[in-house]
């Protein structure tokens, strides 16, 4: 039985991560980029993530390589797909449990590297982050600056104040 | 430090999309929605201005009492960009501006193709008018009327040939097209048998509709006048063919005519909510068998007619697996048996007929008092099969054994007895 092929890709730091070529193929740019330029030795770059982050890419992608891919023209707006499962399945909540940091990276990661289910599992849990929360709570647990003046946010609450009869 | 501002929009307008989709499951999801809407857009104003442009957003538009209703119908049919509407109208109706809200309506009916459901607690004078169009691609319709209804709702009448879901009052609404080969869900309230619209409803799609709700406020129901006069006009229902779930609600006894109205093969769940049970004899060899029935609730008050009720579906549905009685007479009912009698009854008929209900596997007794010897006998007849009894609060033990002083002691003994005697997956109970 022959071993079954591997790819090396090369993290924006350097390093080197040798992983089955089935694992890589679930990000669509490496398996583009394999399609694109034939096998070969050289290893793929992927300038936009460290090691750390890849690292963590290369585990979610190791636990779903079975997983069937998603449809390449599932199109987020469309009116189908609104209605997409919003539940994180148990490993996969127990894989996202990191820091805020590492998370957004992973989030950054999953869509550069075009890996849809983890970049859902990654936006689920910010949504769910969110949920629930005031735009003050909103805004300290990210550390987001209020840019509005209180014109503008008194304007926003004017055109929505039907949406306040909670 | 990556920051959640330096995700680029189309991650960030994703995010808001899934934060919408999660309310999906909760109470009152559309109004939810545009508080978590209204949330995302006073946090900063990069936030504003991807939420803007993110579509999916917009697509559920209220028609409410507040100020503005034309203008915010007008940005969201342009926000949502060709997406399909929610338009729910008026959860606060005494303080509408009906005016505002019509002519609200009124921008939103130019694109009837774009309505995707509709919901709507209040009838303006004017919106029957309004809805006068084909609603071509409307999936769901429902009313939240306030109860009692005011007589002087107007009736709309609308034209929905894909409708696939449809809760309504009978009374306040009106459908004009004949064919609903999508219409999966019906749920009619305030019915009395005489709304013709209802039984074309039905006649036009017994293959595709799968569960049905009639719910009856007053002492009137169905009887045969008006299935002669409906048959009379050619939209008589014979076999709902793919109906899985029927539920009734009702004050009346003449209620069980629903259930030989049409044909239900494939019924697999009947819940009855109702307050009077008719003598078993009127229904026994009117009653059709329900061979694929395979769960049945009942929500009543006790009586003799009650357990006869019970005991002929269990003759009628001879693979029912799951059985759930409640009754309603709280602790005002101090006889025991007319709910859980009629299970036993054939143990001591005759040897040649088989036990009733004798392929069941879950039994809840919800507030159903119920003697340890019954209780006992329920369990030995169906060994290997009962797997699972659910008792809840209000049960009673009326028999008590010799030697035991507590209910406590009661309930130990009797949880201990039952999990020796047969081999249960669960039993789970709560006692006073």
């Amino acid at each position: 039985m022959s071993a079954a092929p591997q790819v090396t890709l090369e993290s924006s730091d350097g390093e080197k991560f040798k992983v089955d070529k089935e694992v890589a193929e679930r990000s669509v740019l490496i398996k583009n980029m394999i399609e694109d330029v034939g096998e070969s030795d050289n290893p793929i770059p992927l300038p936009n993530v460290n090691a750390s982050v890849l690292k963590k890419v290369l585990e979610y992608c190791e636990h779903h390589r079975g997983d069937p891919l998603p449809a390449a023209d599932a199109d987020p707006s469309n009116d189908d797909n609104r209605k997409r499962a919003t539940e994180i399945s148990d490993w996969d909540q127990k894989f996202i449990q990191v820091d805020q940091e590492m998370l957004f990276e992973i989030i950054l990661a999953a869509n550069y590297m075009d890996i849809k289910p983890l970049l859902d599992v990654g936006c689920k849990t910010v949504a769910n982050m969110i949920k629930g929360k005031t735009p003050e709570e909103i805004r300290k647990l990210f550390n987001i600056v209020n840019d509005f003046t209180p014109e503008e946010e008194a304007q926003i609450k004017k055109e929505n104040e039907w949406a306040e009869d909670r | 430090m990556t920051h959640i501002n330096k995700f680029p929009p189309e991650i960030l307008s994703h995010i808001f999309s899934i934060l919408f989709d999660l309310t999906d499951e909760e109470l009152m999801p559309t109004r939810r929605r545009s508080y978590e809407l209204l949330d995302c857009l006073l946090v900063c104003r990069r936030w504003t201005q991807v939420a803007g442009a993110t579509p999916s957003l917009w697509t559920t538009i209220h028609v409410t009492h507040r100020s503005g209703a034309v203008q915010r119908a007008r940005s969201y049919l342009e926000r949502s960009g060709g997406l399909s509407l929610d338009v729910v109208v008026a959860p606060e109706p005494q303080k509408l501006q009906i005016l505002e809200a019509e002519e609200a309506l009124q921008v939103l009916s130019d694109y009837p193709t774009r309505w995707n459901t509709f919901s709507t607690s209040f009838n303006t004078p004017r919106m029957n008018e309004i809805l006068g169009v084909t609603l071509p691609n409307l999936i769901s319709f429902s009313d939240f009327y306030p109860c009692p209804q005011p007589d002087s709702t107007p009736l709309i009448t609308l034209d929905t040939p894909k409708l696939e879901s449809c809760t309504a009052h009978a009374d306040t609404v009106f459908f004009k097209n004949d064919s609903w080969p999508a219409l999966k869900y019906l749920d009619i309230q305030s019915l009395s048998g005489f709304e013709t619209w209802v039984w074309r409803m039905l006649a036009a799609s017994q293959s595709s509709l799968e569960s049905l709700v009639f719910r009856s406020d007053e002492r009137i129901w169905i009887d045969n006048r008006p299935f002669e006069e409906v048959h009379g006009q050619g939209t008589a229902v014979s076999s709902l063919t793919g109906l899985k779930r029927l539920e009734v609600h009702s004050l009346s006894d003449g209620w069980w005519s629903t259930l030989r109205f049409a044909a239900m093969p494939a019924l697999t769940h009947l819940t009855l909510h109702l307050d009077f049970f008719p003598v078993v004899q009127e229904i026994r060899h009117t009653l059709p068998a329900f061979h694929s029935l395979q769960s049945l609730r009942v929500h009543t008050y006790s009586s003799p007619n009650v357990g006869d009720s019970i005991s002929l579906f269990l003759t009628l549905a001879p693979n029912l697996t799951s059985l759930i009685v409640t009754d309603k007479s709280g602790r005002f009912a101090e006889r025991e048996g007319h709910m859980i009698m009629p299970l036993l009854l054939t143990s001591t008929a005759s040897p040649n007929e088989p036990l009733a209900g004798r392929n069941l596997r879950e039994v809840r007794l919800l507030k159903v008092p119920t003697s340890v010897q019954t209780l006992k006998e329920l369990v030995d007849l169906r060994a290997g099969c009962l797997k699972k009894i659910v008792l809840t609060k209000g049960w009673d033990i009326i028999q008590e054994p010799r030697g035991l002083t507590t209910k406590q002691d009661l309930d130990d003994v009797l949880l201990v007895w039952l999990k020796t005697m047969v081999v249960l997956e669960e039993i789970d109970g709560e006692w006073d």
